[in-house]
């Protein structure tokens, strides 16, 4: 399997049904497939080698939702995460991380209710913005 | 195009949506600012000005206790000590001396003669409370691994 490549960390905003449903501190996303290789029974070198079942990671220090998001999304709710990798919210470079779930998630004991840290799970897909 | 079949990315621009995303910013940044105040700054100036200072705990047996913190030169002090006994007195010594100058001189060698006349009663108060101070340098950790043993080499 090749290994991750993390993009710039930012800002992101969780977007569930076109309502803004929270606020993601400290981004970082990563994408990933698994290395395929195919070989002839007459060399040692593969014939083919190609990428994969592609898989999509993001995770974020700090999760900002209101209440009712929150159980929403502890139970396993899936929303869209958009941020600008380059850190432009106002341009085309938006991306948009479709159909995320959380897999993984803290809270501190001090924490208002709302906030989660060190989250991170799964997207099933990304979506680019289109090139001008 | 109805709002539902908006994009997650032009829905983001809408203004209901920007305004809840900056209520969330708000709040994110009064969440950077609690964490920075509490956040603690190395600052040497201020360690070497406390460790200058004599202290004052109000203890519910002993009464008022004064006292200095050990500083990198008591080390070399205690280090000298022959055992542990010696270096445990030698510290809470080291300490009350700071801020009792009339207290008896004791050396590394004559510490023992501290721990010979000091009350018990009053040691160990004075040993359970020096030890909870951040100055005292023998306070064990409470957890911690155990150490590993080398293997033996086959002869």
């Amino acid at each position: 399997m090749s290994s991750p490549v993390p993009v710039l960390g930012r800002d992101a905003r969780l977007i569930k049904s076109s309502v803004a449903i929270g606020y993601g501190k400290s981004i970082k996303v990563s994408a990933d497939a698994e290395e395929i290789k195919v070989y002839s029974m007459d060399s040692l070198q593969p014939a083919i080698t190609a990428a994969g079942k592609q898989s999509f990671k993001w995770s974020c220090d700090r999760l900002f939702t209101d209440k009712t998001y929150l159980a929403l999304l502890m139970a396993g709710t899936k929303f869209d995460l958009v941020f600008a990798p380059e850190g432009d919210a106002e341009g085309d470079t938006i991306e948009t991380w479709k159909n995320c779930s959380i897999l993984h998630c803290e809270r501190s004991a001090g924490e208002d209710d709302g906030v989660l840290e060190s989250i991170s799970g799964s997207a099933e897909t990304v979506e680019f913005p289109a090139q001008s | 195009m109805s709002e539902k079949n908006l994009s997650s990315a032009a829905a983001a621009k809408l203004p209901e949506n920007e305004a809840k995303i900056a209520e969330f910013k708000k709040r994110a940044e009064a969440d950077d600012a609690r964490n920075q105040a509490v956040a603690k700054l190395f600052d040497p100036v201020a360690l070497l000005q406390r460790a200058g200072q004599i202290h004052e705990a109000q203890h519910p047996t002993l009464g008022l206790i004064r006292y200095g913190e050990l500083v990198i030169a008591d080390s070399e002090i205690i280090n000298k000590c022959k055992n542990k006994a010696d270096r445990n007195a030698m510290s809470i010594y080291l300490m009350l001396k700071k801020a009792y100058s009339n207290l008896p001189d004791y050396t590394p060698e004559t510490i023992s003669e501290f721990n010979c006349s000091f009350p018990m009663l009053e040691a160990s108060e004075l040993i359970k409370f020096l030890n909870e101070q951040p100055g005292f340098l023998l306070t064990k950790s409470p957890t911690g691994s155990s150490t590993t043993q080398t293997p033996k080499t086959s002869v």
